[in-house]
């Protein structure tokens, strides 16, 4: 289990009956137990791949401007630290088509509002040529 | 005398007077049975005399009930309370216990690792592709952070982030350029509304715009049947060059009125 998991896992346990303290007991039981081996890797690449993934965490969460709530940047953290770069190419696709799919009404909102302003431009020149007509009209 | 020996009036004078005496027993019989009777339906009227030493002796009794159930109940109030302060420790006690887990359960979180499996054995991969990428040895070091400092490496594994901080900002913040709202995801969300609003704008002007052409056609000829039509263009690109074409001819048009207008005011002076 890794940090973001353990997290989600702590945060899960509410209130401070038997129910919470039994869960909170499983937890340090598990968190005590030796760690299962790291895979085939030798430890140094871990400890390399542990030290990227905060830094580029620590990077993103900073490139996110102020006002980005909370679920995102737990979605951008998790995808650094469970699914690693595929993860967050993954969820990079995810965000594009969420975007696309947005910008769609916004597209046919641009298309309504050009369309009214060449129906405005109409109408003034139908006043011009009213104003034309009229003068031609008023002519001995 | 010998009753034989009275004359048969005597006889019955005498029967009468026994007769007599035997009416007057009868009715005072009768009246006394009469007066007795009424009695009792008076006595059977009115509430029997209640039985007071009865009733005194049972309110002791029920007063002593009482009185032993209020000290039982007293009894029972104390253990209740006594129960209750012993509860509220106990809760006390449950609440330090499971914040002093919880203490315990952050500072384990604090050395559990920060990479699940996936995500170590996908940044172990990316590290040797980037380390085989700049001509670098991938080899241990003795300061990771100082080591990828150094070498910009968090700003080429930042080009893995930077699209998904890029879309997270774009729907949470918006901005005002093409690509979304100013105001992110409550901008998106009113879309459909704004979308609503000036498409009944439009057909406002749509018919506003039909009827005046509808006036003035036989009138004007082709030069309004030759207006461009917003509505056979499809594309955006398409309407804004129609509405560059639509500018520039209005301009003109304006021109030509201004100067209708001013000769037909000259004229008028003139004439």
């Amino acid at each position: 289990m890794n940090r973001t998991e353990g997290r989600r896992l702590l945060v899960a346990i509410h209130g401070q009956d038997d129910d919470a303290a039994r869960e909170l007991r499983a937890l340090i039981r598990a968190w005590q137990a030796p760690p299962a081996a790291p895979g085939s890797q030798p430890p140094w690449q871990a400890a390399a791949a542990e030290a990227l993934a905060e830094l580029v965490g620590a990077a993103a969460a900073a490139a996110l401007p102020e006002g980005v709530g909370t679920d995102s940047r737990e979605r951008l953290a998790a995808a650094v630290t469970l699914g690693g770069p595929d993860d967050l190419a993954a969820l990079s696709v995810e965000l594009e088509a969420r975007v696309e799919a947005l910008q769609q009404p916004r597209a046919e909102l641009a298309l309504l509002q050009a369309r009214r302003r060449c129906l405005e431009l109409k109408l003034r020149c139908l006043d011009h040529l009213d104003a034309i007509f009229r003068a031609e009209r008023a002519q001995p | 005398m010998n009753p034989s020996d009275r004359s048969p009036s005597e006889r019955l004078a005498e029967r009468l007077v026994e007769l007599a005496a035997r009416r007057d027993t009868l009715g005072e019989q009768r009246q006394r049975r009469l007066r007795e009777r009424r009695r009792e339906l008076q006595a059977a009227a009115v509430s029997p005399e209640p039985d007071l030493t009865a009733l005194a002796a049972r309110a002791a009794a029920v007063a002593r009930q009482a009185a032993e159930r209020r000290e039982e109940l007293a009894g029972l109030s104390a253990e209740l309370r006594t129960a209750e302060e012993r509860a509220r420790q106990l809760d006390a006690e449950l609440a330090r216990g499971v914040a002093e887990l919880r203490t315990r359960c952050e500072e384990l979180l604090a050395g559990l690792p920060l990479l699940a499996e996936p995500a170590r054995q996908g940044w172990i991969a990316w590290l040797s592709a980037w380390h085989q990428g700049t001509r670098r040895a991938f080899e241990p070091q003795a300061d990771w952070a100082l080591y990828y400092g150094e070498r910009r490496t968090v700003d080429a594994a930042m080009a893995l982030a930077s699209p998904a901080v890029e879309r997270i900002r774009l729907l949470e913040l918006g901005d005002d350029g093409e690509d979304g709202p100013a105001g992110g995801l409550p901008a998106w969300q009113a879309l459909p509304g704004e979308i609503a609003r000036q498409q009944a704008e439009l057909d406002r002007s749509e018919r506003e715009v039909a009827a005046r052409i509808a006036a003035v056609a036989p009138l004007y000829g082709r030069i309004v049947a030759d207006l461009p039509d917003p509505f056979a263009a499809a594309s955006l690109h398409q309407i804004q060059r129609l509405e560059g074409l639509l500018i520039s001819l209005e301009a003109t048009l304006g021109r030509f009125a201004a100067s209708a207008r001013m000769e037909r005011q000259m004229l008028e002076v003139l004439g």
